[in-house]
């Protein structure tokens, strides 16, 4: 008799235990999501433009307890942002880790033959966009894009643009100009934005490529002039300078920042990620930080971002294709 | 002279809060430029999220602290250990050890931390008084002119120690050819990665001077056990420099500030290149050449002024025109731009109290180091005193972080393992250590201006003869191989005798 009853106990405790267990795992919104710290992965250092958006959400998120766990920026820098996504992409059901996702996510796929792509991830949200401008040290005979295209037509790679990598989005819009006017510039790739900068200001190519954030300064200064900006209205951030549509190119192209998750997260943390960011757009600090980043808000919640990242996707693979970076 | 403008910024850098992190920022530079393997440009990238909350000019005093005070704290393991601690100390590596082997390592620190004032105080100078119109033409370089330098640098800093001519070529090709590993500039393209992901973004400097110098010392070291180190006593009067090794210092100090700050406004490893050429410079130019590389006071004094100046020369354009040539000038921009302001040649006009607080505090500092590095010859000096077996596993332990330290990976550690054995592997051959860095160091340069000039010649060669610098540079860069040619047969012719491997390249 004793011993029955010592079995039936015990299995009553074990079926106790085991639905204790059962209930905790079923759902993460089950317990409070998120309860433990989440990492919020980038893959450039301190100082970059990249680690600052992840920073500044990630401080506001948490100082207006938006998020109640705490935040972390994690560093995985390398192979142009390979290492990063396979980092996040190994962390697949994991619901406490954030990447930052930009054009590199979709272009270093196809550039370097990886087999982890932007499918392998659970977008959440694109934050911001980043513009592009063309611009011509100041005293340059050069005024306006129409000018540009002029002494460009005049002979094939006969004006020099500035720019990065081929596939950088300064790239992307030099070619989109080509494409538009029927022109050829003669493209000097530099290791930096800032060197091609440096190269116009002292004459050494006609016009570079870049964003607003590399020339404002200059602009203020008088030492350069900004012929356009590929936008579909003028930038804030640059009083006066008139749109590339608006000077008969139709040229339109940003660079987007957004968060993604690992593949395979539970519906709720998704839901969750999807309202913190959403209450974060809206958020005045933010607001403020899109100022000194000189970005754009550009937010697509969920729903849209995913449709985005593909349609982006065929995009830079033609784009990228027709300028022979990849095959 | 903006004397009312410089007072007003002695007034904003004297406030508590300014001096603390001019303090704090140039202790922290030294610390980081002592120990091997951990740089600048680290420390500051850490200190980078601090800043957020301190105002500009706090945060700008730091930053620059911590750049110029590594350049302080570099010598002092190269002196004592043959360890460079960053960089830019590798070439005080050549003369300082071999004084220190004659007990002189306190004069070596020194007439190191002098120098490293002398220049510091002079630049900041001329970074007061000069720095808008030295960037404005130092924008007229382009990639024409940074070729021709590029390949002027290759061939005349190759043989730096002097060492068989043929030898030092191949390691310089080498390091040549090892700057190649990495993304291609122009399409991204990823070369000699063989698909491993670290290996696609190139291989660090860092990892490989650590190794080649430092770890290799380590072996050196333990091979060699206990005899190492024989210390003799260590008089109070040993510590400081002989009226003489002062007097001999003063021109290679001279010279080397009026090299390094120039050269500071150039893109890419200026502190570094800096050093090379003054010591290049002081060889030429001393009575006894053949003293260098076995403890001639001028090689170290240089060198190590020179990387001062040039750290300095570096903050012009940062100044001048808002942009930034070095990593660690990047860092500083970006710490402006967090707190709004964005870098401009408008800078100096539109907030004058961050720049002259941040010149007054760069005087400051440069003092506060002095007084930190000086007094402390005495305390670095009794460290060789600590027994090898305590102290290589020590400097091991620190190499070995300072690599992680770079990228957060292991495969630097494995950089810094590998390069280390290459390098014991390189002293027990003979051949050269230096021209493989000198080649690690200007590939990038020399392989991306000499692409970008390419490409804006577009297939014609006389793209360069339209550009008057590029061509000057080019015609020296001729005449110096053809001096180094006819001098050698020159000599040759002299001394009847057959050219040997060891025949030294002018």
């Amino acid at each position: 008799m004793k011993r029955r009853s010592v079995a039936l106990g015990t299995c009553m405790l074990a079926l106790a235990l085991a639905g204790a267990l059962l209930a905790g795992c079923s759902s993460v919104g089950g317990q409070s999501y998120p309860s433990k710290p989440i990492e919020f992965v980038v893959h450039t250092n301190p100082g970059d433009a990249i680690y600052t958006f992840a920073d500044n959400a990630s401080r506001i998120l948490t100082s207006k307890k938006i998020v109640t766990q705490p935040m972390n920026i994690v560093v995985k820098s390398g192979g142009s942002s390979a290492t990063a996504y396979s980092y996040v992409a190994g962390k697949k059901v994991d619901p406490y880790y954030l990447l930052s996702i930009q054009p590199s996510a979709l272009t270093t796929p196809m550039t370097q033959n990886l087999e982890i792509t932007y499918k392998q991830f659970t977008p959440i949200a694109n934050m911001i966009g980043e513009e592009n401008v063309i611009a011509v040290k100041a005293d340059s005979p050069i005024k306006s894009m129409k000018d540009l295209v002029a002494a460009a037509k005049k002979e094939d790679k006969s004006v020099s643009m500035g720019g990065t990598t081929l596939g950088a989005a300064d790239s992307i819009v030099t070619y989109m100009i080509e494409k538009e006017a029927g022109v050829k510039f003669n493209f000097v790739s530099f290791k930096s934005a800032g060197e091609s900068v440096v190269a116009v200001l002292g004459g050494n190519v006609d016009a570079v490529s870049c964003n607003p954030s590399e020339i404002v300064g200059q602009m203020q200064a008088g030492t350069a002039r900004v012929l356009g900006v590929a936008s579909e209205k003028q930038s804030a951030f640059l009083p006066n300078v008139p749109t590339m549509k608006e000077q008969g190119l139709n040229i339109v192209f940003s660079s987007f920042r957004g968060v993604v998750m690992a593949g395979d997260v539970p519906a709720d943390a998704v839901k969750f990620w999807q309202n913190a960011f959403a209450k974060l757009r809206d958020d005045s600090e933010w607001k403020d930080t899109l100022k000194t980043s000189t970005s754009i808000d550009q937010y697509l919640d969920t729903a849209s971002f995913k449709p985005y990242l593909e349609e982006r996707e065929k995009f830079y693979r033609q784009v990228l294709t027709d300028m022979g970076v990849i095959k | 002279m903006p004397i009312s403008e410089l007072m007003a910024g002695f007034a904003s850098a004297l406030t508590p809060a300014n001096l603390l992190a001019c303090f704090l920022g140039a202790f922290l530079g030294t610390v980081t430029g002592v120990l091997p393997g951990i740089g600048p440009a680290a420390a500051m990238s850490l200190l980078l999220p601090v800043t957020f909350g301190l105002p500009p000019a706090t945060s700008l005093i730091m930053l620059a602290g911590i750049f110029y005070g590594a350049m302080y704290g570099g010598s002092t393991t190269s002196i004592l250990l043959n360890m460079p601690g960053e960089t830019a100390s590798m070439v005080t590596c050549f003369d300082g050890y071999q004084m220190a082997k004659k007990g002189r390592a306190g004069a070596a620190l020194a007439v190191s931390a002098i120098g490293s004032w002398v220049a510091g105080t002079a630049s900041i100078v001329g970074l007061m008084l000069f720095a808008p119109t030295l960037a404005k033409a130092a924008l007229v370089l382009g990639p024409a002119e940074y070729f021709g330098l590029a390949l002027l640098g290759v061939l005349v800093l190759n043989n730096l120690t002097g060492d068989s001519f043929l030898k030092a070529t191949a390691m310089l090709l080498i390091g040549l050819m090892i700057s190649t590993v990495g993304p291609d500039i122009i399409s991204g393209a990823s070369r000699f990665s063989f698909g491993n992901q670290d290996l696609m973004d190139g291989i660090d400097v860092i990892p490989v001077l650590m190794g080649l110098f430092g770890l290799s010392e380590v072996f050196v070291g333990i091979k060699e056990k206990a005899a190492a180190a024989e210390v003799c006593k260590v008089k109070f009067r040993d510590l400081y420099p002989t009226r003489a090794e002062v007097s001999r210092s003063i021109w290679p100090i001279l010279r080397g500030t009026a090299i390094g700050f120039p050269i500071g406004l150039l893109p890419g490893p200026a502190h570094i290149l800096s050093t090379f050429i003054s010591y290049r410079i002081e060889k030429g130019a001393s009575s006894h050449p053949e003293e260098f590389g076995h403890g001639a006071i001028e090689g170290v004094a240089g060198p190590e002024s020179a990387n001062n100046a040039a750290s300095t020369g570096a903050m012009v354009p940062l100044f001048a025109l808002g942009l930034p040539f070095t990593v660690q000038a990047a860092i500083m921009i970006s710490a402006l731009r967090t707190h709004g302001i964005n870098p401009s040649p408008l800078l100096i006009s539109q907030h004058p109290e961050i720049f002259w607080a941040v010149i007054a505090s760069m005087y400051m500092g440069n003092v506060m180091l002095l007084i930190l590095n000086l007094p402390l010859v005495g305390v670095f000096a009794s460290l060789i005193k600590t027994p090898p077996p305590v102290l290589l596993p020590v400097i091991t332990v620190i190499m070995v972080i300072g690599s992680y330290s770079l990228n957060g990976s292991v495969f630097d550690v494995w950089m810094l393992l590998l390069f280390g054995m290459v390098g014991y592997a390189m002293k027990w051959v003979g051949y050269p250590s230096v021209p493989l860095i000198i080649g690690l160091v200007l590939g990038p340069l020399f392989e991306e201006s000499m692409m970008q000039s390419l490409v804006l010649a577009r297939g014609d060669l006389s793209f360069f003869l339209h550009r008057p610098i590029a061509t000057g540079i080019f015609t020296l860069t001729l005449l110096v191989v053809l001096w180094g040619l006819v001098g050698r047969s020159a000599r040759k012719a002299v001394r009847g005798l057959s050219v040997e491997d060891g025949a030294e390249m002018v």
